[in-house]
């Protein structure tokens, strides 16, 4: 597994695209269900690409509103992800968004789902194989 | 020579882009040294804030006011200046909300102050703010702000020699080591 962290607009996207060609994208910003995750893997004759996190974890948060059980949630959906790779060898290619360097937000939601959102990247992070941050259109290596 | 630092809110990114420019500016002795400040006093903290900031440079820093029109002070200047725009996130603000101005004019005006510096032999150092890793943006004119601002830096780190980002008063060179 992959990651690719960066802030809003700093190339992330272009990133992948530079190092992977003809992926297959499942996209929260396309108003795509997480849920699907699990047939394109198993299903995949190419790298997945899974952008949208925060938009997935914002979705849950309100669902069960419940912290710890949000962040198993999607940690539990990181480890299922790192089987199926092993198993179907296609690459998986998670794109997450940083969003934790801000002032700590006023409402309640918006800090568990910033929280949340902080977690998911650090569970994705310790199971990837490589990590990339993405700076401004530029790119580093942190892992 | 085009450097660009960038780093988050007081992250010391001003002081090290200063340190940058007038070592740069001692080396090479060609022109004037020139401190271009974006921001419109518009209360007396801000009045205070800036008269506090000149009086920390040394008396070898000339002062431009250009909260909005830079390229032409670029053009203005003695060949091989050192100049120093700090910031790119006031100015950028300035454009939009004051004299709102459209992205065509100032994706012009920015790529004008590349064409300067390289046409013109200056040592221009532009400074900017990391703004795009906090939460997102609900207001349309955050995001489109921050998108905007995005572009732009990538645009002047594309033409960029050197690159920084500053994290508490450390450099991180992205570019140019």
């Amino acid at each position: 597994m992959q990651l690719v962290v960066g802030g809003a607009y700093s190339g992330k996207r272009k990133l992948v695209n530079e190092e992977f060609s003809d992926c297959q994208w499942l996209s929260a910003y396309e108003n795509q269900l997480l849920d699907q995750w699990k047939l394109i893997n198993n299903t995949a004759d190419s790298p997945i690409v899974i952008e949208g996190w925060e938009v997935w974890i914002r979705e849950e948060w309100k669902k069960a509103g419940e912290l710890e059980s949000v962040r198993k949630y999607f940690e539990s959906i990181l480890s299922e992800m790192q089987q199926v790779e092993k198993r179907t060898q296609q690459p998986v290619i998670l794109i997450m968004l940083e969003m934790g360097r801000g002032v700590v937000p006023m409402d309640k939601d918006e800090r568990a789902w910033r929280d949340l959102s902080g977690w998911v990247l650090q569970a994705a992070a310790e199971k990837a194989e490589t990590v990339h941050y993405c700076w401004h259109g530029l790119s580093r290596q942190l892992k | 020579m085009l450097t660009f630092i960038s780093g988050g809110a007081r992250s010391g990114k001003s002081s090290f882009a200063e340190k940058l420019a007038l070592e740069s500016y001692h080396k090479h002795k060609g022109g004037n040294l020139y401190y271009v400040a974006t921001s419109l006093p518009s209360d007396e903290e801000m009045k205070a804030r800036i008269a506090r900031h000149r009086n920390d440079r040394k008396e070898e820093w000339q002062t431009i006011e250009a909260p909005i029109h830079i390229k032409e002070s670029l053009h203005d200047i003695q060949k091989e200046s050192t100049v120093l725009i700090d910031c790119l996130t006031v100015w950028l603000g300035n454009r939009l909300y004051i004299d709102q101005a459209d992205w065509e004019t100032i994706i012009q005006e920015v790529s004008g102050w590349l064409q300067a510096a390289r046409g013109r032999q200056l040592n221009l150092y532009v400074v900017s703010n990391d703004i795009n890793e906090g939460m997102p943006a609900n207001a349309r004119s955050v995001a489109a702000y921050i998108y905007m601002l995005e572009k732009l830096h990538q645009h002047i780190i594309a033409s960029s020699e050197e690159v920084y980002q500053v994290i508490a008063g450390l450099p991180v060179q992205w570019k140019g080591d």
